[in-house]
């Protein structure tokens, strides 16, 4: 008896680890920054360039997430810690002195 | 034979006058001259590199401190790099707000990040991220 419970304990161990027939494997999300080189409304598809020159072509559609970015005057003091930045600074003597610095809000729920 | 000895003496009088009134021209001053003003010439073009505006570095991290009151912070970039900044008055500080937008809004040329999958052969995107330049 305690032979058959170990047996099916093992087997259901073993099942448990694999994914099931009808579970899809989850398809890992790219990202990629570059320049808008075509974008066509009609066909819904849009040409990227990036830096380094390469064009990737990617297909949209109204479920498609669009979001723009408003430049907006703020204060040293919005700026919290652990904030992602853009900053520009000029070296003076053994100082960094920063030009501008530009961060992103988070959107409001 | 008199006539003859005053007209050789006031001759000769007369051609060491036109030799010593001669002006003997001194070549080595205005060689001289040149060389001072090439001189002269090549301190300003030192003066405009010391003068020349340092280039600015641009650079992405994160806040890793920000001192309000001694109006410095240290930005820790991706590479794990420290850059301690101050700032002052005139720091341009600029907040970049989100907003739902279209596709067609999005300009040619314009700069974007886009998330997207891969369905076969074909790239599908997620989202779609761009920033508005500002109004001048």
């Amino acid at each position: 008896m305690a032979k058959i419970l170990t047996a099916g304990v093992l087997l259901l161990t073993l099942f448990a680890g694999t994914p099931s027939f009808g579970q899809e494997k989850k398809v890992k999300a790219e990202k990629i920054t570059g320049d808008i080189g075509l974008l066509d409304l009609e066909k819904n598809y849009m040409i990227l360039v990036t830096k380094e020159g390469k064009l990737v072509t990617i297909g949209f559609d109204a479920k498609t997430k669009v979001t723009k970015f408003s430049p907006e005057k703020a204060k040293m003091g919005d700026i919290g810690l652990g904030q992602a930045t853009s900053a520009s600074y000029v070296k003076k003597g053994d100082k960094n002195i920063l030009d501008s610095i530009e961060y992103q809000a988070k959107a409001k729920k | 034979m008199k006539n003859a000895f005053w007209g050789t003496a006031v001759i000769s009088l007369a051609m060491v006058f036109i030799v010593s009134s001669c002006v003997v021209p001194d070549f080595t001053t205005p060689a001289a001259k040149p060389a001072a003003v090439a001189e002269a010439k090549k301190p300003p073009a030192a003066d405009k590199k010391a003068e020349a505006p340092a280039k600015p570095v641009k650079v992405s991290g994160d806040v890793g401190l920000l001192d309000t009151e001694k109006n410095y912070l240290i930005l820790v970039t991706k590479d794990g790099k420290l850059i301690t900044a101050d700032f002052n008055a005139k720091t341009k500080v600029t907040k970049l707000v989100p907003a739902p937008a279209k596709m067609k809004d999005i300009n040619l040329g314009q700069a974007a990040t886009v998330v997207y999958v891969k369905k076969g052969a074909d790239n599908h995107a997620q989202s779609v991220e761009y920033a508005v330049k500002a109004k001048k």
